[in-house]
């Protein structure tokens, strides 16, 4: 097997390696519990995820309306998960749920961009947030 | 099977690989890793295949001398199919080399450049219709106790029956396990 590089060989051996605590274990009987016990598969864990994803988009019918309707309810957030978006952004949603990415959810860029604008200008005052003229 | 053929375009050879390989349908529940976890020091396994005890004694106890390690934990696979293990923690370069020096199983010698978690893995478990290895016997070494001893395959070695006094206990009571698949033709030779 000299010629064949190594990468093609993992999916062939779907190798899967997991830790085991042996201690407190004194006996055979306890090791061998202990060695055979299964545990689930990356894979399967990441197919039964895929699975709720399915699920959740069969659910609500076309994609587009389902974003469209999170937008508008953004407090579920298991929505989020089921409509495809990134873990991050859904922690951020979460954690500044006034901050730029949640009012993107909500509203949409644009609007969500005139409202940190206007918030921004309450803050600072008009003055501060014009944009300055080239010089020539 | 492997097919290759270099087409030369203009001033360019394209290369182009066609190759074919049984499924292998066989899943090992369990092998053990050679590596402790969290460090990158591995105990020396050597994986034997149609070899007599007298030779084998003898090519374990020239290991010993030869690299100052302790003692071998010998178990049986099948007729003449041998597993050895010594607990003494060595650096990868120093298992490789005894590994290299000695007369085990071609293709485990290159394990850790094919595995992908870079450790050679010795099966516990039953694979196809051969069943689990089993102890036979301990070569003893006046070098035991003289490296430092994995704790964690000193436990894994109590699933045998083997209790082993540790001098230099080193690394966690854990240890690596893998599953992985190989080739129906362990069924073949069992029937």
């Amino acid at each position: 097997m000299d010629w064949m590089p190594d990468r093609e060989f993992h999916p062939l051996f779907d190798r899967v390696s997991r830790r085991v605590n042996l201690k407190g274990a004194g006996s055979p009987a306890e090791i061998n519990k202990r060695l055979t016990k299964k545990v689930k598969k990356e894979k399967e864990k990441i197919a039964m995820i895929n699975e709720a994803i399915r699920e959740g988009y069969a659910k609500a019918g076309p994609l587009s309306r389902w974003k469209k309707k999170i937008r508008s309810d953004i407090k579920d957030t298991r929505q989020l998960v089921f409509a495809g978006f990134g873990r991050r952004t859904i922690d951020e949603a979460i954690v500044r749920p006034r901050g730029r990415i949640a009012l993107t959810l909500k509203y949409g860029r644009t609007k969500a961009t005139d409202i940190l604008l206007k918030r921004a200008r309450e803050r600072l005052g008009t003055l501060h947030l014009r944009r300055r003229k080239k010089r020539r | 099977m492997l097919l290759s053929h270099v087409f030369k375009v203009w001033s360019y050879s394209l290369l182009v690989k066609i190759q074919l390989m049984k499924k292998l349908d066989v899943r090992v529940e369990g092998g053990i890793s050679s590596r402790i976890p969290d460090t990158s020091l591995h105990i020396v396994t050597l994986d034997y295949d149609n070899i007599t005890d007298e030779r084998l004694i003898e090519e374990l106890r020239f290991l010993q001398e030869e690299f100052q390690i302790g003692n071998f934990i010998v178990l049986e696979t099948r007729n003449e199919g041998r597993h050895a293990v010594c607990i003494d923690a060595l650096r990868f370069k120093d298992v490789l080399e005894i590994i290299r020096f000695s007369s085990c199983d071609l293709m485990f010698k290159k394990a850790p450049m094919i595995n992908e978690y870079r450790c050679w893995v010795l099966r516990y478990a039953k694979k196809g219709n051969r069943d689990a290895p089993k102890y036979l016997y301990t070569v003893e070494s006046p070098y035991e106790g003289q490296n430092l001893q994995s704790r964690g395959h000193a436990k894994y070695l109590l699933k045998f029956g083997v209790k082993i006094d540790l001098k230099q206990p080193y690394g966690p009571e854990e240890i690596e396990i893998q599953e992985y698949n190989t080739g129906k033709r362990t069924n073949l030779e069992a029937n």
